[in-house]
């Protein structure tokens, strides 16, 4: 896939800066939050045609107040689902508060409106062959682009699709809603995870590292373990996202068994659209035409435009 | 009063040397690609210029990662100039700066005086691009930028060099603030031919991760810029102004920490001619435009005719 860089002049922008305005913010899990936002007129139809694996840059500020305080730099968020249609489009985004600017996200409340640039990236690539299987596989944070990438593989009639997702605890994946209203008096339970992946009928393997739910072990051992005991997967399209020493072992893993790996890569960022250089991971490839810069070895690309997508062969996991 | 306003537009144009700009705002080096990657965002001919990425001879892969992280009010850079090279820009990026609606001036950077020669020999000759500007200020790299920035007689010596090998071109000398006095290095570039002043590069910084106890960049120290360092160089421009520029009646192009209408008439008024946004610009690609509309608003409701009469006015 080209970056877009070339073709930016066209007459329709694939992507742009719009206001969107809060419609439903809630935990999801014990670590993270769901945050659901409305796109209308142009925003809802650039946004109608957005990728898995893409993302958009959201403002944790107002921006309309130039001395308003809060972060300076807008925050990368995954998109997480996109529903909806008539250019009122719906975009879900489900991350964690780490610092002031997802603070900042978190108390917003419906009907509040916030500043995002998107979509932004090259998404992944889905094979024309809806035959082939899939496997899905998101360790924390990176869950989200996940849950969009099971959506768009049932959209496309894959039917073959299993997602892996990985977390340190039970609390991530299950939690107890509500002790004391339920009828039944046993405690209410969500599973948000299952839930997300259950849209696009996406059967899902938990791993948590304390082995408190699911498969004992990280996602990789998760993924293993799936491959052996299972026939029919040896020839499955791998994607992954999540933090980079767990997607470097899935791509080792890959490289062992001789799969094609999508791998959804994440790094500090400033513009989020190419110009400031500071997304970079280091890549391999000889033939230097779409990158920015030069190295028969060693190249660095941009995750926020030629990626965050790359094939994990290309990827020098340093 | 309001009949009054609207019957002639204030004139927003202002000359740099003999390249004249439709408005003051321009884009500064390194922050806004080569252009195109903000047309989504913004439209590009509304702006008065615009400066590229500095480019070497040859291409550089540029600092390890990370090579930025935000701080109170800024963030630090330190990209280490990445770049294609000249050859690969002359190929891929001229074509698309040749189609720029607005004048485009080229950064340029260098370890060696011949090299900052070469460079500016080879774009001196491509009639669309309107002037060079010398990049003797970047403190991400290790030899070149900061070393030649902050030596007045390296200074004198390399504009001198260039001017020699591009007697027309017009030349912008962008100075760093990492200085005891910037006024010194100002009239150095000035007497070596200089048809303008940028000013300020980043300020020298560090941001340390205090569980780990390294630094958060791969290359150590970076490059302060965003609203913090405003104040600094709206300092920085006014005292330029008053003890070098204007005597030698060069212009100016301020920057530093612009992310509003108002930021930029701070540094017209303290004597820029023209400004540059660069970290704001990043953020916000849209600000660009609101910054020339902001500054039409302000000319109108202070009944200047033009931008030109606002330039050097501190009371």
């Amino acid at each position: 896939m080209a970056t877009n860089s070339k073709n930016s002049t066209a007459n329709a922008p694939q992507r742009g800066e719009f206001t969107a305005t809060v419609v439903a913010q809630r935990p999801f899990g014990s670590e993270y939050r769901y945050l659901l936002l409305e796109l209308v007129g142009r925003g809802g139809g650039v946004f109608a045609g957005a990728k898995a694996g893409q993302f958009v840059q959201l403002a944790c500020r107002s921006l309309e107040e130039v001395r308003s305080s809060g972060p300076l730099l807008r925050r990368p968020l995954s998109i997480a689902g996109i529903s909806g249609k008539d250019q009122a489009i719906r975009l879900e985004i489900i991350y964690q508060v780490r610092g002031p600017g997802t603070k900042w996200l978190a108390q917003r409340s419906v009907g509040d409106m916030v500043n995002l640039l998107g979509p932004l990236g090259n998404g992944f690539t889905i094979p024309k062959d809806s035959q082939k299987p899939a496997i899905l596989i998101g360790g924390g944070v990176g869950l989200p682009p996940m849950f969009f990438l099971a959506d768009k593989l049932a959209q496309s009639q894959f039917r073959k699709v299993t997602a892996i997702a990985g977390g340190r605890t039970k609390s991530h994946f299950e939690e107890i809603v509500d002790s004391v209203i339920s009828p039944s008096k046993q405690p209410l339970r969500s599973q948000p995870v299952l839930e997300q992946f259950k849209r696009s009928n996406t059967g899902c393997i938990i791993a948590t590292d304390d082995g408190s739910l699911g498969f004992h072990g990280t996602v990789v051992g998760a993924l293993d373990n799936f491959l052996d005991s299972q026939s029919g997967w040896d020839q499955a399209q791998l994607y992954a996202c999540g933090p980079k020493g767990m997607l470097k072992a899935i791509a080792q893993l890959a490289q062992r068994r001789n799969m094609d790996c999508q791998v959804c890569m994440e790094a500090y960022m400033a513009c989020g659209i190419g110009i400031c250089q500071s997304c970079v991971v280091a890549v391999r490839d000889r033939r230097s035409a779409s990158s920015e810069s030069v190295d028969d070895k060693k190249q660095y690309k941009l995750v926020c435009t030629n990626g965050p997508v790359f094939d994990a062969k290309t990827i020098i996991w340093e | 009063m309001n009949d009054q306003n609207k019957k002639s537009e204030p004139d927003l144009s202002v000359m740099l040397g003999t390249v004249r700009l439709a408005n003051p705002v321009m884009t500064a080096s390194g922050t806004c690609g080569y252009a195109w990657e903000l047309n989504d965002f913004v439209d590009i001919s509304q702006l008065g210029g615009f400066i590229t990425k500095s480019i070497t001879e040859q291409p550089r892969l540029g600092n390890p990662p990370q090579r930025t992280v935000e701080t109170a009010g800024g963030m630090l850079n330190a990209i280490g100039l990445a770049n294609v090279g000249l050859e690969r820009f002359c190929e891929e990026k001229v074509p698309l700066l040749e189609k720029m609606p607005i004048p485009v001036f080229v950064n340029v950077a260098g370890k060696t005086i011949d090299e900052y020669v070469t460079v500016s020999r080879r774009l001196s000759q491509l009639s669309r691009i309107s002037g060079l500007e010398l990049n003797i200020s970047c403190p991400n790299v290790e030899q070149g930028g900061l070393t030649f920035g902050t030596d007045p007689r390296m200074v004198h010596e390399l504009v001198s060099a260039v001017r020699e090998h591009c007697p027309t071109t017009l030349l912008i000398v962008k100075l760093t603030p990492n200085v005891t006095n910037i006024t010194v290095i100002a009239r150095a570039a000035v007497e070596a031919g200089a048809d303008v002043l940028s000013l300020i590069n980043t300020f020298l910084g560090m941001a340390i991760d205090t569980n780990s106890r390294k630094p958060i960049l791969g290359n150590r120290t970076g490059g302060l810029s965003g609203p913090a360092i405003k104040p600094m160089a709206v300092h920085l421009v006014h005292r330029v102004y008053q003890e070098v520029a204007r005597d030698a009646a060069v212009p100016i192009i301020g920057m530093g920490g612009i992310s509003c209408a108002e930021d930029a008439l701070e540094f017209i008024i303290a004597g820029a001619s023209a400004v540059a946004v660069g970290t704001a610009a990043m953020v916000n690609p849209g600000c660009l435009a609101q910054i020339v509309q902001g500054i039409k608003q302000y000319l109108i409701r202070h009944n200047f005719q033009s931008v030109r009469e606002l330039v050097a006015t501190l009371a």
